[in-house]
């Protein structure tokens, strides 16, 4: 203890010296046991307005919206296909910086933080496909249509799962992180073509209804439950990817412990 | 209050929803199990975590 206390002393004036220390970046959270806190005080913070929003906005969609003049009561079922829609995007652009950070900055939790959003992100996407073929087939007669929108999120499902496998596919564990950065860099070419999928070719899909900044087409008794449901699914995929991310973090320090353990017996 | 017995399509609306239902729970318990086990681990291995009953 008093030799660490003069080793900071002695250490002090070249921190005066050099350039004052940035305490607000990202790096602040690369230290695990202080991720670990935060995470622990953030996640019921994210599971209960999950839970709260998603009952609330899914059942006013299911119970007590209107049914739409042309779709009928299958609009229900955009209640749960635009919240995944937007959650596998969003996903994939969490995944991507993510990714980001792995590579420029070798920030030791963003591999990790990929590899968690990976599956969850692939799952969102594949709900994203399967309700939407739901709806497909009362309403366009089909299944599946090769349509540009339909085969770019089909894409999008595929780039996650290239980077689950891509991420184990390697012996040595960095090596494989680094390949799955790669991969999922080079697909962030993806979400704008899928975004703009319905504007650059004639699709079957249609166009968007709400945007960001422009006004919406949909009535206000579809769109409240549309907006709430969504917000719930965000902190939803959020609640699950750091409940995940939490857990890959205490297993990492497992495996460190065991090992220590191991090598101290041996 | 809408009686979704009298919905139209109601085999696939309640597809869609089961399926997300589904999804959904086998994420979070799935989460939430491993969290929990890891952790349970975490503080048989460690003694310092034993004894403070911490884990982070």
């Amino acid at each position: 203890m008093e030799t660490s206390s003069l080793l900071a002393d002695q250490k002090a004036p070249d921190r005066q010296i050099g350039p004052k220390p940035q305490r607000r970046n990202l790096h602040r959270f690369a230290n695990p046991g202080r991720f670990l806190r935060l995470a622990a005080r953030v996640q019921p913070w994210l599971t209960w307005p999950a839970l709260i929003l998603t009952i609330i906005g899914v059942g006013w969609g299911f119970f007590f919206s209107p049914a739409d003049y042309q779709q009928g009561d299958a609009v229900r079922i955009m209640y749960l296909h635009v919240p995944c829609a937007w959650l596998s995007t969003a996903g994939y652009a969490g995944l991507a910086f993510a990714s980001l950070l792995s590579l420029v900055w070798r920030h030791p939790l963003a591999d990790m933080a990929a590899a968690e959003i990976g599956p969850v992100g692939a799952a969102v996407t594949a709900l994203c496909l399967a309700t939407g073929s739901i709806w497909g087939k009362p309403m366009w007669g089909a299944w599946w249509v090769w349509d540009a929108r339909l085969t770019s999120v089909l894409v999008l499902f595929f780039l996650y799962c290239g980077h689950i496998m891509l991420i184990r596919a390697f012996d040595d564990a960095e090596r494989g992180a680094r390949a799955g950065a790669i991969l999922a860099l080079v697909g962030v070419v993806n979400l704008p073509i899928i975004h703009f999928s319905v504007q650059w070719w004639n699709t079957l899909h249609q166009g968007n209804s709400i945007g960001l900044t422009g006004s919406s087409t949909m009535d206000g008794r579809m769109l409240w439950p549309l907006f709430i449901s969504a917000l719930g699914c965000t902190f939803g995929f959020a609640a699950i990817v750091t409940g995940r991310l939490r857990a890959a973090v205490m297993e990492r320090r497992l495996r460190g412990l065991l090992m220590a353990q191991a090598e101290r017996a041996a | 209050m809408n009686n979704p017995l009298h919905y139209d399509h109601l085999p696939y609306i309640a597809a869609a929803y089961g399926l997300f239902l589904a999804v959904t729970l086998w994420f979070s318990v799935g989460a939430r199990n491993r969290l929990a086990l890891v952790a349970r681990r975490l503080r048989a291995a460690d003694p310092r975590a034993r004894a403070t009953g911490t884990v982070s």
